[in-house]
């Protein structure tokens, strides 16, 4: 029997198991990598701010106005916003409701939605001219 | 022998025992070596990675964080790492990582993140499908200023209220509150402060560039702004209001219903109670009739109206007076101090006007002089060393009266009074001066007898009743005080003077005012030897002239005249009769002139009480606008949608609107609540106030009514039908909160 190739193969063994382990170890390694660098997305903040500063700056220019011109303006930001947002295949509105009126509209309620993937926002302002919002 | 040291057997086992020291040995170090210490440090860095993760997505979602909404942002991350499961929470100010065995943990603190969040919350396993980091906040809402001016309209001099109370803050805290109008600014807070304040106009009032003057009407401006702190941000809101002030009585149509309507508080906790009120004012200086009235005032003009000869000391003096006015002040350096006040020119000469020290100011003030006489003088007599003074035959208008201290620069207060006869005469005047050019009245004076003026000399077949009131006005100031309070006589001679000629008067509604200012203090209708004093007869019936008090009997005889009064009919109008109780209480008879007044409306009689001249102006206000007609056929319907709950619904009334006496409420198919509550009349200065209360369970904004079919109608003086819409009002479910994050 020849002493040496049994020690090569004793000794292959070992090595080939140290290596086993360490694979395991670097392939776990690698895959938590992956996975937490999928969370590196682009936070939709601009998206946002843009659909607050309709609600709040571009609406209040419509207060005023008889509650039908209001509702009929807010309409069409609406719709506008709707079609810009779904452009980057996500969804945005700016819904404006409840125009109480004292001679012309005076103070409403705006209700603001962003749908993505990844965030979900949905806020509730109560706006009125020379007051802003709440 | 073999050459090898060892057999080859042995060698085999020798080096299979080193093999297996050295695999054992290694076995033992393997596990910490190559894979617990990689392991940690893995698992290190990806619990790092995920909690500043989390920590970023927070940080973005303070970016652009709704004041009043929520916001939902998914996280990712691995199932397992390094083949440890976990958990991701949130807790205080940290983000908390937690292998499940509990071997491995991470901490990571959000910093300053903090201050803007609270109530960090929630875990969620690495197993789970999917993550979110939720957030949440609920801001406030603006105060809600409501102003009230009650009432609404006056003829100069009078007074109104200004009244803040029913404005509330959003989240039902402090809130500070301000009145401007044409006169200053006042401002306070609720709750510390008095929210009511009352507003004195006399003649020679400024209007200011406030008030608009349209047709002998000025329409005066008041501004109410309620301005409240929440969530660091000041918000506020305002309420306008006119009040209607004329300089003297106008007639004609100038009157309209004014409809308000507002929710208390507007933001509330889920499944309180908030009150939606919808407020109906009468507003105007007169209204619109559609009959003429026939009035004869039976006014009591008794010794203790104001009959002063014999009268000895100052409480004989007060019992004869009546409150007119208060003053109060400094006195300056000189140790005096001047007050104005003004008589109103309704008469020409008060009787007397006493001037009395307040009991609390008694020992350091004195009266030291009225109008130009110095107290005490041959003009002003006084009595408790100053402390009370009085002069006789003032003339209307201006007076000075001079207050004298122990010291410089204090305080003092003061009671004016006049005589309860010139109070009478004042308060009868101005209610003559505003009834309709058409309607008719006449006079009715009474002490030991009654007599009943000839007041239409002109006309062979109407003397007791005209059109032309400054005939009944000269004879109201010709009343003199003196003698008893023959009731009975009263009755029976205002009835006669309705009666004297029902033709001309046909078509309108006879009602007779009898006011007297203490008990019947003459036997009624009884016969000769029944009579303790004089004894007469008029027309076959036989009165008596003076007597001692009444007695039950008595009284029954003036309750059995009154309702048979009542019973007469004149055309198709029932006579009315209004009664006044006039002094302090106790001084008349209240249950017996509460039995003989008709009643006001379904529930209210026609009965008034009034100690100061003041109250007794009212009291004749108030039967005038009784009559002063400002919507009829009124119909409010509110329809409250289904997602709150409608419970009690209550209506509170002033003045003499004729109203249902519940409102009524219905539910529909659709879940909604309908209320309906009607009155067939409502007057000049009459309130009428429906109140409804309403909760939601769950957070939320609630429209409170549903548009375009919530509205009231009414039909004006002018006799056209108006709709109002009322309008929509919300409340908010939720009360203000920091922003509350969790993950799940």
């Amino acid at each position: 029997m020849n002493e040496k190739g049994q020690m090569l193969i004793i000794f292959s063994l070992i090595v080939a198991t140290i290596l086993a382990a360490l694979s395991v170890l670097h392939a776990q390694n690698i895959l938590a990598g992956m996975q937490t660098s999928r969370t590196l997305m682009v936070f939709p903040k601009d998206e946002i701010r843009n659909l607050k500063t309709i609600a709040e700056e571009g609406l209040m220019q419509f207060c005023g106005l008889s509650v039908d011109q209001f509702y009929e303006r807010a309409d069409n930001v609406s719709k506008q916003v709707r079609r810009l947002y779904s452009q980057r295949g996500v969804y945005g509105d700016v819904v404006a409701y409840f125009a109480t009126p004292s001679g012309g509209v005076e103070c409403y309620n705006v209700k603001l939605v962003y749908i993505s993937g990844e965030v979900k926002y949905e806020e509730n302002l109560q706006c009125c001219e020379g007051r802003g919002c709440v | 022998m073999n050459r090898r040291g060892v057999s080859m057997i042995l060698e085999y086992l020798l080096l299979a025992s080193i093999l297996s020291v050295f695999v054992f040995t290694v076995s033992l170090t393997l596990n910490d070596v190559l894979e617990r210490s990689q392991l940690e440090r893995v698992i290190d860095n990806q619990f790092a990675d995920i909690a500043s993760e989390v920590s970023s997505q927070l940080v973005d979602i303070l970016a652009v964080y709704p004041s009043n909404g929520n916001m939902t942002v998914k996280v990712f991350m691995p199932e397992k790492i390094g083949d440890i499961e976990y958990i991701v929470g949130l807790e205080g100010n940290n983000i908390t990582i937690e292998s499940d065995d509990g071997r491995f943990s991470k901490y990571l603190s959000i910093g300053a993140a903090y201050l803007k969040l609270q109530n960090l919350s929630g875990f969620t396993h690495s197993l789970k499908e999917a993550h979110q980091l939720q957030y949440s906040k609920t801001s406030c809402v603006f105060p809600s200023a409501v102003l009230s001016v009650r009432p609404s309209a006056i003829i100069v001099p009078g007074n109104f209220t200004i009244d803040s109370s029913a404005s509330s803050s959003g989240s039902g805290t402090t809130y500070e509150w301000r009145v401007k109008w044409w006169n200053g600014t006042w401002s306070g807070w609720y709750p510390q402060s008095v929210n009511q304040i009352r507003v004195e106009i006399n003649n020679g009032w400024n209007p200011g560039s406030e008030c608009n003057y349209n047709n002998g009407i000025y329409e005066c401006e008041i501004v109410l702004e309620v301005r409240t702190t929440c969530q660091s941000k000041v918000l506020n809101d305002t309420d306008v209001k006119t009040v209607l002030i004329a300089n003297q009585t106008t007639t004609g149509g100038t009157a309209n219903l004014s409809v308000d309507k507002f929710v208390k508080p507007p933001q509330a906790g889920p499944g309180d109670t908030v009150e939606l009120h919808i407020r109906l004012d009468g507003k105007g200086i007169s209204g619109g009739r559609t009959v003429n009235l026939s009035v004869v005032l039976a006014l009591d003009s008794s010794g203790s109206m104001g009959d002063i000869s014999g009268i000895y000391g100052e409480n004989g003096l007060l019992s004869r007076s009546t409150l007119f006015e208060k003053i109060s002040g400094t006195v300056g350096a000189n140790k005096r101090a001047t007050n104005l006040i003004t008589l109103p020119s309704n008469i020409e000469k008060y009787q007397f006007v006493v001037v009395e020290i307040a009991d609390s100011y008694k020992d350091s003030f004195w009266v030291y002089k009225i109008g130009s006489s110095s107290c005490p003088s041959l003009n002003c007599e006084c009595f408790n060393s100053r402390r009370i003074c009085y002069v006789e035959n003032v003339p209307a208008g201006d007076l000075e009266i001079e207050i004298e201290g122990a010291d410089k620069n204090t305080q003092y207060e003061a009671l004016v009074y006049i005589q309860k006869l010139d109070s009478l005469k004042n308060a009868a005047i101005e209610y003559l001066n505003g009834l309709e050019p058409s309607d008719f009245a006449g006079l009715v004076e009474y002490n030991n007898s009654a007599v009943a003026y000839d007041v239409n000399v002109s006309s062979v077949y109407l003397k007791k009743l005209t059109t032309d009131k400054s005939e009944v006005v000269e004879k109201v100031n010709g009343m003199v005080a003196g003698g008893a309070t023959n009731v009975y006589h009263a009755l029976w001679k205002a009835n006669q003077s309705l009666f004297e000629n029902t033709t001309i008067i046909d078509d309108t509604i006879p009602l007779i005012i009898l006011m007297t200012d203490g008990k019947p203090t003459v036997e009624a209708h009884v016969s000769q030897s029944e009579c303790s004093g004089s004894w007469f007869t008029e027309d076959g019936v036989e009165f008596c002239r003076y007597g001692w008090w009444c007695t039950d009997n008595c009284y029954k005889q003036i309750e059995d005249l009154a309702e048979q009064i009542k019973q007469n009919k004149i055309g198709d109008e029932n006579i009315r009769i209004c009664t006044i109780g006039f002094g302090r209480p106790g001084d008349y008879n209240a249950t017996l002139l509460e039995n003989i007044a008709s009643y006001i409306n379904q529930t209210t009689k026609c009965f008034f009480t009034a100690q100061t001249a003041e109250q007794l102006q009212k009291a004749f206000r108030t039967i005038a606008q009784s009559f002063e007609v400002v919507a009829t056929d009124v119909n409010i319907t509110d329809v409250i949608p289904s997602n709150v709950d409608v419970g009690s619904v209550t209506v509170e009334t002033d003045g003499s609107p004729v109203c249902d006496a519940t409102p009524k409420k219905m539910n529909d198919a659709s879940g909604n609540t309908t209320v309906k509550f009607n009155c067939s009349e409502i007057h000049i200065d009459d309130v009428v106030e429906l109140v409804i209360q309403i909760k939601a369970y769950e957070p939320g904004w609630y429209q409170l009514d549903v548009p375009d079919v919530s509205n009231v109608t009414y039909t004006d003086i002018n006799n056209n039908l108006r709709t109002v819409n009322l309008e929509v009002v919300q409340v908010v479910y939720g009360k203000p909160s920091k922003a509350k994050v969790w993950i799940e």
